[in-house]
């Protein structure tokens, strides 16, 4: 019933917030902050009632609490959620990164605040859907959804920049994501399928498509398309072409949650969906997988220190961040699984915090573009002390999280693919130097002006002080995130290195 | 066996007293709303009388069906076809009412017209002979050239219906030429019989021995085939005998284009499936040109509609995207052999089902905004800038039309096009799954460009113009449309959340 209420609270605060817009502006804010809290209230709630430890590692993995309503019997298809400490994580994050995007956008938002969060709070509903699902035709279907309010949050709310409206951006964003969804649709349907010719009987249930047989090459295209259609998502090098554009014109709590949630719904997804369905087939496509990690990483960090716009800049870092994840997914080892994990919570702290100060230095000077701004060091007071933890923190210095996200994947992976570390390694350079660009165009140089810019509120000043501090937790004392995570990665990762020595 | 016969027809004469009836009441005295009522009532009789027929009368039958002399079969499918027109035609008669409302006269023939070309399409549903075919194809057709031209004061619309006219005729005399073919080549006018028929046998024969092409009669079916498909392939409006359908969309008036957009279409298809499926000997070839016909429409349809600024238009090449999308239906239940996942007619009248569903919804909120005195119909995109600033309920509905329509999941299309892939998926169509996956990417585009407009900053657009929102404010008459809408609207929704009891419905008709 507790994972119910993380849909079913999302869904209707949302539509509570477009009712209330007639009560006034900051009434559905309100109801925006007290929904995304509720939501990061009853992971916290299944964090405690829930078992989490590490135990042994069956054939199936280990739920900590699910829950299965009938829906489409006449297909086959259930309404079933389940928990784990993957699960339960992102989840977590999901709604924590829900309040900082309600709360990030609390004086940027001025029109049609209630349809605004009406949105903002539908992604979070269908994000914990992705999360929890277990039923392959819900999650699919929470896969899409996700995108509709996404899209209406960066057409509607975003800017236009001089080469791109964000109608064209938010277009390009749906085309790009609902079409590869259709892939994974066939390829869910073909794996439906191949059930069906052996069991005469139709399931989408998660559970009772495990292992089923197949032959190799059926199962590297059925592989290939729940891939493809989470590349996208992540995104890897070549499906990228979205992500610049779309995080360049979507408002700041748009960024937010996609830099925060959204991407992480496609690690996720790899780590639920492609590895543990098809491992053979996964272990098989690992190496070229990995390839497409570090030309992620490259690629990334050279298109993100060409940018001249400072969104699109943070955007394209993440390419780069997300390389390294796709690396560690297909090393496939435990450490290395384990450090994806706390990679994506470090990662959606410090870029939600990034696009946050992006946020409100646009706030603050109306530009985004890194040339017109130079020399704000000493103008806006301690945002650029901030900046300056979270641009350390993009780049993987040690004592925070992502270090030790990115550390441990190199780690681990090693032993796996050791020429691809080596490589991805020197990915982190590249980082270091764009991170470092940004604080030199931004904050240093001849001022534009010498009139002092507004100081940080209150609010702002506080949601970056408490992203900074939960870096630093990550960083120093990963150990909650890592335990949590311990058994589901134990699990992936038994399976997936469990085929790989029998093939 | 008389009273058998009435029995078997009753949806047709409940439908032929309505109109009828209309008739009488107009030589009274003339008023859209009377002679709308007056059809109204005749549409639910003669849905009760499907739903009778479906819920005692077929299931104790002999073999589930009834016979009407050699031209009709009353069974399971071509009731679920006829109900569906049926609904259809509901729609559009109230359609009719909320647009035609402000016409001083000349108002109530358009209701008996669109009652007569509604009879049609269930005669259509019925039909198992040529002679029926051709009658219910014609009894549908003729009155629509008519409503095309409706407004005949208005040049578009005139343009619409002779258009209609000149091509449907032509279209009409391939398949007149097509059915005398084949009854040259096999002797009889019944689909059911061309089964049994000697001539048939020894075609069968004549495929399996691997003489294709080399006995005459053969390629005479062939040739019939070829021609009759051509015939039915312009009403569906597949690719390449399309042209006629964005110039006829968009000069029609708004409820006339709803009508040719679904029920015409509808009653079409099940014509073409009724041949598919009652016609097993039919050449493998004659799928291999369906799958042609099938690609060629999702592409060109879906390539076509980029780039339209008008939704009339738009819609029109969309529904040429979605016969294609439903033609895969046809290929798959052609080289099917039976019992794969889902059952194909099941799949079939569920797709058509939703997208009627989609396709009447997008017409109500259009012919709400609509008024037959303009120069034009609201259809144009930027007839709709800020919609949604200004009739929020109307721009949701037409939203979650568009996104139904584009098949995002939790909408009913969603459900449609899921089952086509499943029967692609059953039948091994890989190029067919490719089209559809790729024509629907390329779909999104223009589904999301008409969202789209609703939610941008209203720019002196005509649609703010209009006397403000009519249909809110005028009163009984004109509310028609928007309580279609409404409704229309929470069926899509519901369904697409829980599909499951349409599915049931469909499934035990």
């Amino acid at each position: 019933m507790l994972l119910l209420w993380l849909l079913i609270i999302p869904f209707i605060g949302g539509l509570l917030c477009w009712c209330a817009e007639r009560l006034g502006p900051a009434i559905p804010r309100f109801i925006a902050l007290i929904t995304t809290s509720l939501v990061f209230c009853v992971s916290i709630l299944l964090f405690v009632r829930g078992h989490y430890h590490l135990q042994t590692i069956g054939d199936y993995p280990r739920w900590a609490m699910a829950v299965t309503l009938p829906w489409v019997p006449r297909l086959g298809i259930t309404f079933s959620l389940a928990v784990d400490g993957l699960s339960l994580l992102m989840v977590g994050l999901t709604g924590f990164v829900g309040v900082f995007a309600v709360l990030c956008s609390w004086r940027e938002v001025t029109q049609r605040v209630g349809f605004f969060h009406l949105n903002l709070m539908w992604i979070i509903g269908a994000v914990c859907g992705v999360f929890l699902a277990v039923d392959l035709f819900l999650f699919f279907s929470f896969w899409e959804v996700m995108l509709v309010p996404m899209f209406f949050l960066i057409a509607l709310w975003g800017h236009d920049s001089p080469y791109k409206t964000r109608v064209q951006a938010a277009t390009k964003f749906f085309i790009y994501t609902q079409a590869s969804g259709l892939l994974m649709l066939l390829a869910i349907l073909g794996l439906v399928y191949v059930h069906y010719t052996q069991t005469h009987e139709i399931t989408f249930n998660y559970m009772q498509l495990w292992g089923t047989e197949m032959s190799p090459a059926l199962s590297m295209i059925l592989m290939l398309g729940f891939f493809v259609a989470f590349a996208v998502k992540l995104p890897v090098v070549p499906l990228h072409g979205w992500l610049p554009d779309a995080h360049g014109q979507a408002p700041t709590a748009g960024s937010v949650d996609l830099a925060g949630i959204l991407i992480k719904t496609a690690a996720y997804g790899l780590l639920r969906f492609a590895l543990p369905l098809f491992p053979a087939a996964s272990a098989q496509f690992a190496p070229i997988a990995m390839i497409f990690g570090v030309v992620s990483i490259y690629y990334g960090a050279i298109i993100a220190f060409s940018q001249t716009d400072i969104k699109r800049l943070v955007a394209c870092s993440s390419i780069s961040h997300m390389g390294f994840g796709l690396v560690g997914i297909y090393a496939g080892s435990h450490l290395a699984l384990q450090g994806v994990v706390v990679m994506m919570v470090a990662h959606a702290f410090s870029a939600a915090g990034l696009f946050i100060v992006c946020g409100q230095i646009y706030e603050r000077t109306h530009t985004r573009d890194m040339r017109q701004m130079s020399g704000l060091f000493g103008r806006v007071g301690s945002m650029s002390g901030y900046s300056l933890i979270l641009l350390m923190a993009s780049c993987g210095v040690p004592g925070t999280g992502n270090f030790v996200g990115e550390f441990m994947i190199l780690f681990g992976s090693f032993s796996e693919a050791p020429w691809i570390v080596i490589c991805a390694a020197g990915g982190l350079l590249f980082s270091a130097i764009y991170s470092l660009i940004i604080l030199q165009r931004i904050y240093f140089g001849k001022p534009v002006s010498n009139a002092p810019l507004r100081r940080l509120s209150p609010r702002e000043g506080g949601m970056l002080l408490l992203l900074v501090m939960l870096l630093f937790l990550v960083g120093l004392y990963p150990h909650t995130v890592m335990e949590l995570s311990s058994q589901p990665m134990a699990e992936v990762s038994h399976w997936f290195s469990h085929t790989r020595v029998m093939p | 066996m008389t009273l058998d016969f009435l029995t078997a027809i009753s949806p047709l004469l409940a439908l032929s007293v309505a109109v009828l009836v209309t008739m009488l009441l107009t030589a009274r005295a003339r008023g859209v709303s009377q002679s709308a009522w007056a059809m109204g009532m005749g549409y639910l009789a003669a849905m009760a009388c499907v739903v009778w027929l479906a819920g005692w009368v077929l299931p104790s039958a002999v073999g589930h069906h009834l016979h009407v002399g050699a031209l009709l079969q009353i069974d399971r499918y071509g009731l679920v076809f006829a109900g569906m027109a049926l609904i259809g035609g509901f729609v559009c008669n109230w359609l009719g009412l909320t647009y035609l409302a402000k016409l001083p006269e000349q108002g109530d023939e358009f209701f008996m017209l669109i009652g007569c070309s509604t009879m049609g399409a269930v005669l259509l549903a019925f039909s198992v002979h040529m002679a029926s075919l051709f009658v219910g194809l014609e009894l549908m057709s003729v009155p629509l050239y008519g409503l095309a031209a409706y407004l005949f004061f208005n040049r578009l619309s005139m343009e619409a219906g002779i258009k209609y006219l000149v091509l449907s005729a032509m279209a009409t005399c391939f398949l007149l030429f097509g059915m005398a073919v084949l009854y040259a080549a096999s002797g009889t006018l019944s689909l059911n019989e061309l089964v049994h028929s000697t001539m048939a046998r020894s075609m069968l024969g004549w495929t399996i021995l691997g003489h294709v092409g080399e006995h005459p009669a053969v390629s005479w079916v062939l040739l019939a085939i070829a021609m009759m498909v051509i015939g039915l392939g312009f009403k569906l409006s597949i690719v390449p005998f399309h042209f006629w359908t964005p110039d006829v969309y968009e000069g029609a008036p708004m409820p006339v284009t709803a009508f040719l957009a679904t029920v015409s279409k509808l009653a079409v298809f099940s014509v073409l499936l009724r041949v598919v499926l009652d016609i097993p000997f039919i050449e493998p070839r004659f799928f291999t040109l369906l799958s042609v016909l099938a690609v060629f429409s999702m592409l060109g349809g879906n390539l076509l509609a980029l780039f339209q600024k008008n939704i009339k238009r738009i819609l029109g090449y969309s529904s040429i995207a979605h016969l294609g999308y439903l033609m895969i239906t046809l290929v798959a239940a052609g080289g099917m052999n039976q019992g794969g996942m889902v059952d194909i007619g099941e799949s079939i009248a569920l797709y058509l089902g939703v997208y009627m569903l989609t396709a009447l919804g997008t017409f109500c909120v259009m012919t709400q905004v609509s008024s037959p005195w303009h120069e034009r119909d609201a259809a144009r995109l930027d007839d709709y800038r800020g919609l949604f600033w200004s009739h929020p309920y109307q721009a949701a509905s037409l939203s979650l039309m568009m996104i139904s329509m584009a098949g995002v999941p939790l909408t009913a299309g969603f459900v449609g096009k899921l089952y086509v892939a499943s029967v692609a998926m059953d039948a091994h169509l890989w190029v067919m799954m490719a089209s559809l996956v790729l024509g629907s990417a390329i779909g999104l585009y223009y589904y999301l460009r008409v969202m789209v407009v609703m939610f941008l900053p209203a720019r002196h657009s005509p649609v703010a113009m209009l006397p403000a929102p009519p249909a809110l404010t005028g009163g009984g008459v004109t509310s028609a449309a928007l309580l279609c809408g409404i409704v229309i609207t929470l069926i899509t929704w519901v369904v697409g959340l829980y599909p499951t009891p349409l599915m049931a419905l469909i499934g035990h008709f």
